[in-house]
């Protein structure tokens, strides 16, 4: 029973990771339609700019967290105005393949920068481990899950609650009806891609300082699993990434534990094919007409 | 011995070997634009390569077939695993069904990964070294001059309506569904022939070779060469090929250089480099050498309700844009 509790604490972990990518992917797939697949490397990006900050300039790690996390506001406006909002309207595919380029190109500029290794990343708590009844978890991984929770929760309220999740909520619903009733889109959508690269440069920082290393490829090794979550999810589903992303971390572990590790990535995959063939929109999704 | 009888023998073995390389990622990527041409995205077509490298390698091997045989057992591999695919997704649609597929090209690396008898994730090696600039060129000759003939036929037809319109293809009687299995099944052939080719000349095929990191090489080929013509696909393929040689004296800089040149393309010209026309471009210029000829017969009276209906949309799409502006202004 223990083992099994441990399985999922540690599947919960795991599904933190997933939980903090995919709802940004998901979110900007929402207002944009665009499958971003950049997402994810903006999570590697996070890290090696907390890296460069505190011990490269020596300015400490206070500091070098605070600005790794938020890097992602700065690279998601970059982003947006260098790229996405020159082919976002145009068609699904060249927005795709163009996040494809600017993946290609982050990982491989990281390599050329700090080389393929991993590098090591000062942790932001001390890796004391608690056991609770046999339950073990560090300090990192609580602090990991605890923010997951937190950042799932306030961005749900914003998109509930606030004026700009109403007009987030609008553009998602029809782009050109909240343009007719007066909703600025554009500003709509790069606060949706500031708030979704924020939120990936965020979980990279805390998700490294679990692990205490990160490589340029960090992101592409969650590539797959950011696809599951969504798609599994419901594309555009926020509160559906994050459950899903909890589950496809729970069912990851227990395919480690009970099944064997070179089959993690297997089970995953198996679930969305299932999902897809009983509920092609997701689980979450709306029964919606694509193209 | 086949060396001395190289046409290619006046160039250095380090031009011949690039050009290898490049024409074998050019056989994929024609595979990859035919895929594409039916209007639906494939994101395994570079695991479909690694099944008919291992199938190839397989045949040689443990069969020892020669080197045409042991590529047409590639071949064979690559159409059957796209056609099936196809056939199992067929309800899936854009985005999902590229997922879906990523899903498949990885799921299909991981199985290789885990076959002992396919080397495991050491990949399969011993294969014998056979390829030459020679076999690589002549295939793509055949490659394009079955493909130029292809669009003659009743299939390169329906692929073409299916693509572009695949509302009005299905109304006129044509089986999207159909169209589909044998889109893939044709790319997952030209797949077959080029992971076969690069089986006989690495010696080597790698179950990491599968998976979606070296997919987007492919998709770059295709999108700096041209989406709208397997000449674009040629060209990308072996002008990036010779690119990242050119390149070499950078380093590892030469990736995300690649990478830069792909966005900038796509934000510039999302058709591509080479392509100035589309297969639908050439549909409608009679002007045009390879146009097709629809001056008679029940295709001219379907390709005319096929333009009446895109007519109708772009009228639409016109409204809609006035109306835009309109809501724009207040």
């Amino acid at each position: 029973m223990t083992v099994f509790a441990q399985v999922i604490l540690n599947g919960l972990v795991l599904g933190s990771e997933y939980v903090l990518v995919a709802i940004g992917f998901t979110l900007i797939f929402g207002v944009m339609g665009v499958m971003n697949v950049a997402q994810a490397d903006f999570y590697a990006l996070g890290p090696f700019v907390m890296i460069w900050i505190s011990v490269n300039a020596g300015l400490g790690l206070a500091l070098g967290a605070i600005i790794g996390m938020l890097s992602g506001l700065v690279l998601g406006v970059l982003y947006y105005w260098l790229v996405l909002k020159r082919l976002g309207e145009k068609d699904f595919l060249a927005a795709f393949i163009a996040s494809v380029g600017v993946s290609y190109f982050i990982e491989n500029l990281l390599t050329s920068v700090v080389g393929s290794q991993g590098s090591p990343v000062p942790g932001l708590l001390p890796d004391t481990f608690h056991n609770w009844a046999g339950l073990i978890i560090s300090d990192p991984q609580l602090l990991l899950l605890g923010c997951t929770v937190v950042i799932t929760v306030a961005l749900l309220m914003c998109l509930s609650r606030t004026a700009f999740g109403r007009d987030v909520r609008a553009v998602a619903e029809s782009r050109f009806l909240a343009a007719a009733s007066g909703v600025n889109v554009r500003m709509v959508m790069v606060g949706s891609v500031a708030v979704a690269s924020a939120i990936a440069t965020i979980g990279g920082v805390l998700v490294s300082s679990t692990t205490l290393t990160v490589n340029p490829f960090s992101g592409g090794d969650i590539v797959l699993q950011m696809f599951v979550v969504a798609i599994v999810a419901g594309m555009g589903s926020v509160g559906g990434a994050a459950i899903a992303g909890f589950g496809l971390g729970i069912i990851e572990s227990m395919t480690v534990q009970y099944w064997g590790s070179s089959w993690e990535m297997v089970s995953g995959l198996l679930v969305m094919v299932v999902v897809l063939m009983i509920r092609p929109q997701g689980l979450f999704g709306k029964k919606v007409r694509i193209g | 011995m086949l060396a001395f009888l190289s046409p290619f023998a006046f160039m250095s073995p380090y031009a011949q070997g690039v050009f290898v390389s490049g024409g074998i990622f050019a056989i994929a990527t024609i595979g990859l634009y035919v895929t594409i041409t039916s209007g639906q995205v494939s994101v395994m077509h570079q695991a479909l390569v690694g099944v008919g490298g291992y199938a190839a390698g397989l045949a040689s091997v443990r069969f020892g077939l020669p080197l045409v045989a042991s590529i047409l057992v590639g071949m064979v591999a690559g159409a059957i695993v796209g056609g099936v695919v196809a056939l199992l997704l067929r309800e899936m649609n854009g985005m999902v069904l590229g997922v879906a597929t990523i899903a498949i090209g990885q799921a299909l690396s991981l199985i290789a990964a885990n076959i002992p008898q396919l080397g495991g994730s050491l990949g399969y090696t011993g294969v014998s070294l056979q390829t030459t600039l020679t076999w690589v060129v002549g295939i793509l000759i055949i490659v394009m001059a079955g493909l130029s003939w292809l669009r003659h036929t009743h299939f390169g037809l329906a692929l073409l309506a299916v693509g572009k319109e695949p509302a009005v293809a299905e109304a006129l009687g044509m089986s999207a569904t159909f169209v589909r299995v044998w889109a893939f099944g044709v790319g997952g052939a030209l797949a077959g022939i080029a992971g076969g080719l690069q089986a006989h000349w690495l010696s080597l095929v790698e179950p990491t070779a599968l998976g979606f990191a070296y997919e987007a090489l492919l998709f770059m080929y295709l999108i700096i060469g041209g989406v709208g013509s397997p000449w674009g696909a040629l060209a990308g393929a072996v002008g990036v090929t010779w690119l990242l040689e050119a390149l070499r004296f950078t380093g590892s800089a030469r990736y995300w250089i690649l990478g830069l040149v792909l966005v900038v393309v796509i934000i510039l010209r999302p058709q591509g480099v080479i392509a100035r026309r589309s297969l639908k471009a050439e549909g409608e210029d009679p002007s045009h050498p390879g146009a097709l000829r629809t001056d008679s017969g029940p295709l001219a009276a379907g390709l005319k309700r096929i333009r009446r209906a895109r007519a109708l949309s772009s009228s639409v799409d016109r409204k809609t844009e006035e109306l835009q502006v309109i809501a724009k202004s207040d």
